[in-house]
């Protein structure tokens, strides 16, 4: 990745959490501690891509942050590459996981197992 | 990849203000690994519910569950509130020193309030 892109993506994503977790954590405070009530709240349409925003983009910006700790620090190129490597796979990972998540908690419907 | 310089390491300068927050920023922003986990439990639990969601209640209401999540509310209060900061520097705003000092005990005291409400609150 070139390293303006990087920069303004990590910018962007930044800006979306700026909004997006105060977002989040409002809505977890303001709502009873029930499973129940949660998984109805987060299966309409409009949480949901709340939650969807808020999710891939905190894996983004999380991939792309640790991604400059380690060039800054790590000295040793093939271990440089290795750690930036193994960050992407953990995102990518992280990305599905939640999507197919998300995808069960939209298709509850609120309904509990 | 082509080979890059390195940046010079933290123990040659001395501590300020301005140098600790920066490096802050940065271990608040590594150590919300564990906050992305947390998330990724979260939504396994919910979407799974049962007994996946009660496992993670139990673990959030161990010790360890309250450190975490007290660790936790810190990083992510004071990574937000410090990344304001940092994105007025990129639009170019806030760059003079007096200011950047005032902004970085502001972001101090912030973080100390708003870490307490959402400590209070979260419980």
């Amino acid at each position: 990745m070139k390293s303006a892109t990087h920069w303004r993506h990590q910018r962007i994503t930044a800006f979306m959490l700026l909004f997006l977790l105060p977002w989040f954590f409002s809505t977890l405070i303001c709502m009873p501690n029930y499973h129940f009530d949660i998984l109805t709240h987060f299966s309409k349409p409009i949480p949901a891509t709340g939650l969807i925003l808020m999710v891939l983009s905190s894996i983004y910006h999380f991939v792309l942050g640790v991604t400059m700790v380690v060039e800054d620090y790590v000295p040793h190129l093939k271990v440089r590459q290795i750690i930036i490597q193994t960050i992407y796979a953990f995102g990518l990972i992280a990305v599905v996981f939640s999507i197919v998540c998300i995808i069960n908690i939209i298709a509850s419907g609120g309904r509990c197992s | 990849m082509q080979e890059k310089p390195l940046s010079p390491h933290l123990q040659i300068y001395k501590p300020q203000l301005t140098s600790v927050l920066s490096i802050m920023h940065r271990i608040s922003g590594v150590s919300l690994i564990a906050g992305l986990f947390l998330l990724l439990w979260w939504l396994y639990g919910l979407s799974q519910g049962g007994e996946a969601y009660i496992y993670l209640m139990v673990f959030m209401s161990s010790f360890l569950g309250y450190i975490l999540k007290l660790a936790l509310i810190v990083s992510v209060t004071f990574h937000l509130i410090n990344g304001i900061r940092h994105i007025s520097w990129d639009l170019g705003f806030g760059l003079d020193i007096k200011i950047v000092y005032y902004s970085g005990w502001g972001v101090v005291l912030v973080t100390a309030i708003a870490s307490l409400l959402l400590w209070v609150t979260l419980l």
